[in-house]
């Protein structure tokens, strides 16, 4: 259940539901410019802006935003419904405050902003494609479904393809803290066959300028670098004793 | 971030220069600590001056003298003397 504002609650609470004749009358009095009646008939439609918000409301979008987006829509509904035509106001106010809401919901959902009819053509295919595989235990074909919808097989590969999940690279994954980037990333010497020669070529030109060091030099290198005979398999360079009695007293 | 100036021996159980020099005398080659780092820096001389020779670059001494004394082209030569099958 999403949070509530008071505020919201409070609204819905002192504003009971207004009986078809109330409406317009109300409506009558804001088309003539009453502030009152049209606050009044608002804050008497706030629940049904709740109750769509609550419907489209998802675990990635903020419910309060959606909510005051909602309300944009209930907004354009009152200043818009004509009491003459004879229709409820909800009837009129419901479509305004799914569209502001839907609006919302799409600028808001991903990164990449896709058109709101695509987005409703794209889920009313994956409904389609959900209910011909439950139907007919496999995938149906684009053509199938291209049948069953009534849009041509290109427009509909194009929706699929625009609506396609966007997983961004650096997001993290796991509670780790691991990116996709870091999973992606190979670091092994296969990726390029290219570097790993160049490495290899490095590491023989170094072995060959190592052998140029004299003895002396060599000793002097690895007592100052610290570098032990057990790591290294050429036994040229044995700790004397005196050496090893030096090092044992440090 | 500043750029490091030496090559740090204090995570990797080498000796200072005095030290390294008191080791090399009681072996029998008698020296000082002045000594020990001319030797040092002599010998990554030599290195770096065979290696730019395998790759054809043309460095002059000065150069060569530089890129020698760098830390990360020391670190790169102990991390190899380091490696059991260079």
């Amino acid at each position: 259940m999403p949070f509530i504002d008071k505020s919201y609650s409070d609204i819905i609470k002192n504003n009971p539901l207004l009986t078809k004749k109330q409406e317009i009358n109300l409506s009558r009095q804001a088309k003539k410019g009453s502030r009152s009646a049209r606050k009044k008939l608002i804050e008497s439609n706030f629940r049904l802006v709740l109750s769509i918000a609550k419907k489209y409301h998802r675990s990635d979008i903020n419910f309060q935003d959606l909510l005051q987006e909602s309300s944009i829509g209930l907004l354009k509904a009152v200043d818009r419904f004509d009491p003459e035509l004879g229709y409820k106001f909800s009837t009129y106010a419901c479509w305004w405050i799914k569209q502001a809401a839907l609006q919302y919901i799409n600028e808001n959902s991903t990164n990449i902003k896709v058109p709101t009819h695509s987005r409703l053509l794209n889920s009313k295919i994956k409904n389609k494609i959900k209910e011909l595989e439950d139907k007919d235990g496999k995938t149906p074909t684009l053509e199938q479904v291209s049948e069953e919808i009534g849009e041509n097989v290109n427009k509909i590969k194009y929706t699929l393809k625009s609506n396609r999940y966007i997983a961004s690279i650096d997001a993290s994954r796991d509670d780790e803290g691991n990116t996709l980037a870091s999973k992606i990333a190979d670091e092994s010497d296969f990726v390029n066959p290219e570097v790993l020669i160049e490495k290899k070529e490095l590491k023989r030109i170094i072995r060959e300028s190592l052998s140029l060091l004299t003895p002396k030099e060599e000793k002097i290198i690895r007592l100052r670098f610290g570098i032990t005979e057990d790591e290294y398999n050429n036994n040229k360079f044995t700790l004397t004793p005196d050496m090893e009695e030096y090092l044992d007293e440090k | 971030m500043k750029n490091k100036k030496y090559v740090t021996v204090t995570n990797s159980n080498g000796l200072g220069l005095h030290d390294v020099a008191k080791v090399m005398t009681k072996t029998g080659h008698k020296m000082n600590h002045s000594t020990v780092r001319n030797i040092i820096n002599r010998s990554f001389f030599k290195l770096a001056k065979n290696i730019s020779d395998n790759y054809s670059l043309d460095y002059d001494a000065k150069k060569i003298d530089s890129i020698s004394k760098t830390p990360g082209f020391q670190e790169s030569i102990v991390d190899l003397l380091r490696e059991k099958e260079l």
